[in-house]
């Protein structure tokens, strides 16, 4: 046990004292008269009901926040009243903009609404009989082993930095809570996919385990988010449409729509994210993007991957479409960099020279 | 960044050569000989759907996982064919099955997906204004929900500590603790929205109850860490959570207290099977769990002491009167004293009943002449 408490309380004659005067009718009740900033907020539109940013007014509001947080590295929520005696609880991640994005709020919210059980609500039967060849569903198995890969990792580097931010911070909190449950739930859903019926699993890709590992090790939050939700996540939400426009049967129409949708959320936050990060600190943009950088070559060894392009060749019937697929992925990635402050970073990454090799023919 | 891949593609053969086969229909084709075992899975109960228990068989079941399960370090899926000494080492800290691993954690996750719920449309908000309140239960009331509000990110804080140091091998763990704190985050904005809907406002956060979280989310391990969490800390928020939803002041906030019970007895429910799976694997383990809870413990007394407790006792008896004050000491004493018999009866289920007589409850429990239900527990 790290933290031992200041006081062995069980044989603290001091606090049996206190109990036994509550227990016996003498209560203080002086917390009675230290209230807050009294509120009492009701849903802006009823049918969307109470939302965060209904709740987000006076000093509860987040626009309050300083830029660095001096006053509180305990659990106590913010806006409530801080008493002498509050203890730190280690909290390394303190700056607003290292994290703050003004969406967070409601991609939460959105996240909750649309929520969805793989056990349940995709149509697994449709399945049965297989709907397209032998050598097309191990494609799809293999493309479900990689997705598994991803949204573990990803639940991993949402859980690894959630617990290191200040609670001032709380919707982002709650945002990074949402991803991992999003994260978990893809990894749930094509291991599904990939086993259903008389299914398997595909190998691990090592370019894939070292991207995964690239955005995993980031040193600094805005250099895994930016990683994770921007670049990776802009690949998995193409993906995810890639996958479901590709479908031949209900299950995996569906299995890609939720997985562009559950996706564009990590997108929408990183964009948001790392506009407002440069916004407050224009000077890590080179930090950004020396990092992008790495990120960006580990991601060119994952989509020139034997198991990623061929399955994808496979199922996209050659490799045309793919070349294709890969060239508008990437450019809206690309725009989305410029769009979040990064500027345009086609000259310096190392996918332009990957999606020039994609390009003419084979001579 | 710490971490270089193996190889810069800017200049790099290999793909370039690669990309020009492929280009002309060349494909390798070595992923389609993973040589990973086929199986017959479905669905065993067509209500349910594809549940984690229907794909427990063989190389990707949970069952069969051995206690140390050697080689896979990476994000490769257990079952995934892969090469140990080819893979992405993600150096992962928690590598022995007993370290995370709890009887039925598949079930509950499946549950815990399957029962996700939504505290911005799942409440009745606008209901708020139908019920007249007074304005000393309104106060008690927003200092519950403040304390609420601060104890429920520990449940999100804590298994985000954890989850990212164990090996992907335990991905039906990982995934319980994911719904885990979604689930917490969901409780933590619940009642701060109602805190924030009442008309008082949040209230003062409690030192106490500040240094408990802190011992929480200092444990030396994850089984200390959870010993202490889900089976002591949120076991005596789930009593809690039904003591308030008996006392609740309107159906706004019963509905509340029935949504977040539901969860939180999931999760005691895994910290209690995870105990037992270590009493069970890992019986060596004892000693070092009973110095974790014998803080735990000490830090939880310490809670008996505040506003907490007072503001309690006020909406048990419906105000500050003397006779009311009487009347909600009785009932919140009740609760008190629940609070310790249902996680004794739980250390029981759990096959740890040699903890009773060492715990710091029993001596202060006696001390007070109060809790006959710990008595007979005992």
């Amino acid at each position: 046990m790290a933290y031992i408490a200041p006081k062995d309380y069980a044989a603290d004659p001091e606090v049996v004292a206190k109990i036994l005067r509550t227990v016996s009718g003498q209560l203080e009740l002086d917390w009675m008269k230290r209230v807050g900033e009294p509120a009492a907020y009701r849903p802006s539109q009823a049918a969307r009901g109470l939302t965060l940013d209904d709740i987000n007014q006076g000093g509860y509001a987040p626009d309050k926040l300083p830029e660095v947080i001096r006053h509180n590295f305990s659990m106590a929520p913010r806006g409530a009243l801080l008493p002498p005696g509050l203890p730190s609880l280690g909290y390394r991640v303190n700056r607003k903009s290292d994290v703050w994005a003004d969406v967070a709020p409601r991609l939460f919210e959105e996240a909750k609404s649309r929520r969805w059980a793989p056990a349940r609500d995709v149509p697994w039967n449709a399945l049965v009989p297989l709907p397209h060849d032998e050598r097309h569903e191990l494609a799809l198995r293999q493309l479900a082993t990689g997705l598994i890969s991803i949204g573990l990792v990803a639940t991993d580097v949402a859980a690894s930095w959630e617990w290191r931010m200040n609670q001032e911070f709380h919707e982002i909190k709650y945002l990074l809570c949402a991803q991992m449950f999003d994260a978990a739930r893809i990894s749930e859903a094509f291991r599904k996919r990939a086993l259903f019926g008389g299914g398997s699993l595909g190998v691990d890709s090592r370019p894939l385990g070292e991207l995964l590992k690239s955005i995993f090790l980031s040193d600094t939050y805005p250099e895994a988010s930016a990683a994770m939700n921007l670049t990776l996540f802009s690949v998995v939400q193409a993906l995810g449409r890639h996958w479901a426009a590709t479908a031949s049967n209900p299950a995996d129409t569906y299995l890609g729509t939720q997985l562009a949708q559950d996706a564009t959320r990590f997108v929408s936050y990183g964009v948001d994210h790392v506009r407002s990060h440069l916004r407050a600190r224009p000077q890590q943009a080179e930090t950004l993007g020396e990092h992008l950088d790495l990120v960006e070559n580990a991601l060119v060894g994952v989509l020139g991957a034997p198991e990623t392009i061929e399955p994808l060749v496979l199922v996209s019937g050659g490799f045309a479409p793919v070349a294709g697929f890969y060239a508008r992925t990437l450019d809206q990635y690309f725009r989305r960099c410029a769009a979040a402050g990064l500027g345009d970073r086609r000259d310096a990454s190392a996918l332009t020279p990957f999606l020039r090799m994609l390009e003419g023919d084979a001579s | 960044m710490s971490y270089y891949g193996s190889a810069d593609y800017r200049y790099n053969d290999d793909l370039a050569l690669r990309m020009r086969d492929i280009k002309k229909g060349n494909l390798d084709l070595g992923w389609l000989k993973a040589g990973t075992e086929a199986r017959k899975f479905a669905a065993e109960n067509a209500k349910r759907g594809l549940t984690y228990m229907d794909l427990n068989q063989g190389s990707y079941g949970y069952d069969d996982m051995p206690e140390l399960p050697r080689g896979p370090r990476g994000a490769q899926p257990r079952g995934a064919g892969f090469v140990a000494e080819d893979q992405a080492d993600l150096e992962p800290e928690l590598n022995r099955k007993t370290d995370v691993w709890a009887y039925k954690v598949a079930s509950f996750t499946e549950e815990a997906v399957s029962r996700q719920w939504d505290a911005t449309h799942d409440i009745p908000w606008g209901d708020l204004d139908k019920y007249e309140r007074s304005e000393e239960l309104e106060i008690a009331f927003a200092q519950l929900c403040t304390f609420f509000t601060e104890v429920e990110l520990i449940a999100t804080d804590l298994p985000a500590k954890w989850l990212w140091r164990m090996n992907n091998q335990f991905s039906e763990v990982k995934h319980f603790i994911a719904t885990q704190a979604m689930d917490e985050a969901r409780h933590a904005e619940v009642f701060r929205k109602r805190a924030l809907a009442g008309g008082i406002g949040l209230m003062e956060a409690l030192p106490q109850t500040e240094h408990a979280l802190k011992a929480i989310l200092d444990g030396d391990t994850y089984s200390e860490a959870s010993a202490f969490m889900h089976l002591l800390a949120e076991g005596n928020v789930l009593t809690m959570f039904r003591f308030s939803e008996f006392i609740s002041p309107t159906p706004v906030d019963k509905r509340i207290f029935q949504l977040v019970m539901q969860d939180e007895a999931r999760h005691v429910s895994y910290g209690m099977q995870h105990l037992k799976w270590i009493m069970d694997h890992a019986p060596e383990q004892k000693e070092q769990l009973h110095r974790a809870l014998d803080e735990g413990e000490n830090v939880t007394i310490n809670q008996f002491d505040a506003a907490l407790t007072e503001a309690m006792i006020v909406l048990a008896g419906k105000g500050t009167r003397p006779e009311q004050i009487q009347d909600g000491i009785k009932i919140v004493g009740n609760m008190q004293a629940r609070q310790i018999t249902e996680y004794f009866h739980r250390l029981e289920r759990a096959g740890f009943a040699e903890r009773i007589p060492r715990s710091r409850f029993t001596p202060m429990m006696a001390d007070l002449g109060i809790g006959q239900g710990v008595k007979a527990a005992l």
